[in-house]
């Protein structure tokens, strides 16, 4: 980009971003007043910038946490459980404890397989351009778990297929 | 009742482009280019199948930038320029390979189709695309849809609001194009997560299309699986797309792969007089596709030792693959039937637009043959979402998971590596077009000029084919440089307004080119939370 757009914001913060059910990309910035609030000291020997990840689902704790260099930067991390809530916490450490600067917004990690809850119904009326909801009962037939239906292997013959004669010779 | 619904759904969208300068720019042969093979061929077939009267009804969701870009009549004039220098070009080759006994035909063929298209798109639609979008909705051939503003990608933006511009926005463009609401909504790269469905709904927009993992991975159990849809507890229905339907067309071995078809890459443009090749040069000295192209498919071989591409024998593969396509569709409803008992399968198949034409070139061809032969089968409907909630309309009710159509199901495509790194740039914008609604609530004149003018270019900047193209690695300076200048443009708009100096000549430029949205409501940004 640029060196004429606005990277900053000019505030501590870090913002994480869902990208798959095991990874979400967070970027952060931290500011020199907001290290200062911090009470930690740049020059102490273990001053170190650091990320963490927490899975907020029940107790929260943390399922990742790294050290990092550049006050302004991002990186891909990984989730904690599938489809559980997280946020990202950007902070530095002293050496001894871990003093939070910003936390992100909490999002959930996409799921991998389908929820627990019941199964619902609702009726749809279709109302001139708008749709109405009423809940149902709805008696479903136990019909399992659905398995893709397999085509049968008539493409894999195609190089030797004869192909017959157009009915209709379509207009290009 | 039939004994399954299928619903084939096509998204038609290009990236805005609006060059007035009259130079030659390279992102305007994507317009050309998928006008002339996509877009004007799939109207052909939709009103050869009108006139036939033959049953059913494709969706098609139109696009906002694809809209305006067809609503222009600059840009309307040079695609019609553009279509002189063809006719032009195909002339001279007839009569160049007249002698040539593997190409002449294939010359023939391309004068002809050039002439069919340039008399469609002249005479039979007075260069009106969307006229003739709009009565083939009336009629119900189509049932006609559109997309997320800008084609955004709205799990990656940042604040709701953001989100809610961009859907109100396409929605406020369609009913001004075409005096009614869209009832459905085709989200960019299918890109869903929970929130998303209010947004729709806040629009009166209740259905909208999901990759199959999407419906498989819901909040509860599928109890049909990817054969009926789920509707969101704030009243909007999501059809799941069909993984079958994808891998057969799309796959390596896929119909589209057939060694008969049309070959992509192989395009006369390097063989053509320097005088020719001037029309089909960039300013950057790079040349672009005639769409001209004499080579068939083959098989895994080298550009070499490929065939003669045969027009008339690729079109007699697409029917039959139609016809395989239609046989292969009742089965799969006949397997679906015998599992679900009290109802019908519905299989949704969405697609880009322009792979049927663009990308596989005989794929208009297939799209007519599928309802040609699907008349031989009454158990099949192929109808819109809307006809099947019609005879259906107990659903069951949950939330679909957080899902694209693109690799994996998730968000790697326009998230990884080689993009991610601009998301932070876009959230900013963001961030400051919700501010500035708030320090200019209220404002009129040219500073409400301003705050619409940032809103486009933001909207603009946040349109997923930017990310896809850097993804992809071809054009990735072009697509920066479109993020750059997009966000440049918002950055200066919003010193010029904080500053109390807007720069007129500045603005009026800008609201030349990037002049998408007439009507934007920049004060859709107020109010926002995350």
């Amino acid at each position: 980009m640029p060196h004429d757009l606005v990277v900053a914001q000019g505030h501590d913060r870090i913002v994480i971003v869902p990208r798959d059910p095991e990874t979400a990309f967070v970027y952060w910035e931290i500011t020199a007043n907001g290290v200062a609030r911090s009470g930690v000291r740049t020059l102490d020997p273990q001053f170190e910038l650091r990320i963490r990840v927490r899975d907020d689902e029940g107790e929260p704790h943390v399922v990742f946490q790294a050290s990092v260099s550049r006050w302004l930067d991002g990186t891909f991390v990984p989730f904690g459980e599938l489809g559980a809530v997280h946020d990202a916490v950007v902070g530095v450490v002293n050496g001894r404890e871990f003093v939070p600067l910003a936390t992100s917004q909490i999002v959930r990690a996409p799921r991998s397989r389908a929820g627990q809850e019941d199964a619902e119904f609702v009726s749809i009326e279709l109302d001139g351009r708008g749709i109405e909801l009423t809940p149902v009962t709805h008696a479903v037939a136990d019909v399992g778990q659905f398995h893709p239906y397999l085509p049968n292997d008539e493409l894999d013959d195609r190089e030797t297929q004869e192909i017959k004669p157009l009915k209709k010779s379509p207009d290009t | 009742m039939p004994n399954g619904f299928i619903s084939i759904v096509l998204n038609a969208h290009l990236p805005f482009i609006r060059q007035p300068d009259g130079r030659k720019h390279l992102e305007e042969t994507w317009f050309y280019e998928t006008m002339i093979e996509s877009y004007l061929p799939i109207l052909q077939v939709l009103r050869r199948l009108d006139d036939a009267e033959t049953p059913g009804t494709i969706t098609i969701s139109l696009s906002a930038p694809l809209l305006a870009m067809m609503a222009d009549r600059r840009l309307l004039e040079r695609l019609e320029e553009h279509l002189d220098r063809l006719v032009e070009l195909t002339d001279a080759e007839v009569g160049r390979r007249r002698d040539d006994p593997e190409f002449a035909h294939a010359a023939e063929f391309y004068k002809g189709r050039i002439a069919s298209v340039r008399e469609f798109f002249i005479h039979d639609l007075d260069r009106d695309l969307i006229q003739e979008f709009s009565r083939l909705a009336e009629s119900g051939r189509i049932e006609l849809i559109t997309s997320t503003g800008t084609h955004a990608l709205l799990p990656l933006m940042h604040l709701v609001s953001s989100k809610r511009a961009q859907v109100k926005a396409s929605v406020d463009y369609f009913e001004l194009l075409f005096g009614d609401k869209p009832r459905g909504m085709w989200l960019a790269e299918c890109a869903f997560a929970p929130g998303i469905d209010g947004l729709l709904a806040e629009r009166g927009v209740f259905y909208s299309f999901v990759e199959g993992n999407a419906i498989q991975h819901a909040e509860s159990t599928p109890i049909y699986g990817n054969y009926s849809p789920l509707v969101t507890p704030e009243g909007v229905v999501f059809f799941g797309r069909d993984e079958l339907v994808r891998s057969q067309i799309w796959d390596p071995e896929g119909y589209s792969s057939d060694p008969i078809y049309r070959d992509f890459d192989l395009d006369i443009v390097t063989e053509l007089s320097d005088d020719e090749v001037i029309d089909f040069t960039m300013q950057d000295g790079s040349l672009v596709s005639t769409g001209l192209k004499y080579y068939a498919i083959t098989g895994t071989v080298g550009p070499d030792d490929k065939l003669p591409y045969n027009p008339e024998r690729a079109a007699e593969r697409a029917w039959e693959h139609a016809r395989h396509f239609v046989e292969e569709r009742a089965a799969q409803v006949r397997a679906a039937a015998e599992r679900m008992e009290d109802r019908p399968p519905h299989i949704t198949c969405p697609f880009d637009a322009s792979f049927f034409g663009h990308w596989w070139f005989e794929g208009p061809q297939f799209l007519e043959g599928i309802f040609h032969h699907a008349q031989k089968h009454p158990e099949l409907q192929f109808g819109s979402p809307i006809d099947f909630l019609r005879e259906e309309p107990i659903q069951q009710q949950t939330m679909p998971a957080i899902s694209t159509w693109g690799e994996d199901g998730y968000f790697k495509m326009w998230l990884g590596p080689q993009n991610a790194w601009f998301y932070r740039y876009l959230h900013n914008a963001e961030l400051t077009m919700r501010e500035l609604v708030d320090e200019f609530e209220g404002a009129s004149g040219q500073q409400s000029r301003a705050l619409r003018q940032a809103a486009r270019e933001l909207m603009l900047a946040q349109s997923s084919d930017w990310a896809f193209i850097i993804r992809t690695n071809v054009d990735t300076e072009y697509a920066i440089e479109r993020v750059e200048s997009h966000l440049s443009n918002f950055q200066n708009l919003t010193s010029q307004l904080r500053d109390d100096a807007i720069d007129e000549q500045f603005l009026t430029d800008l609201e030349a080119t990037n002049n998408i949205f007439p009507d934007l409501d920049w004060q859709a940004w107020k109010g926002s939370v995350r």
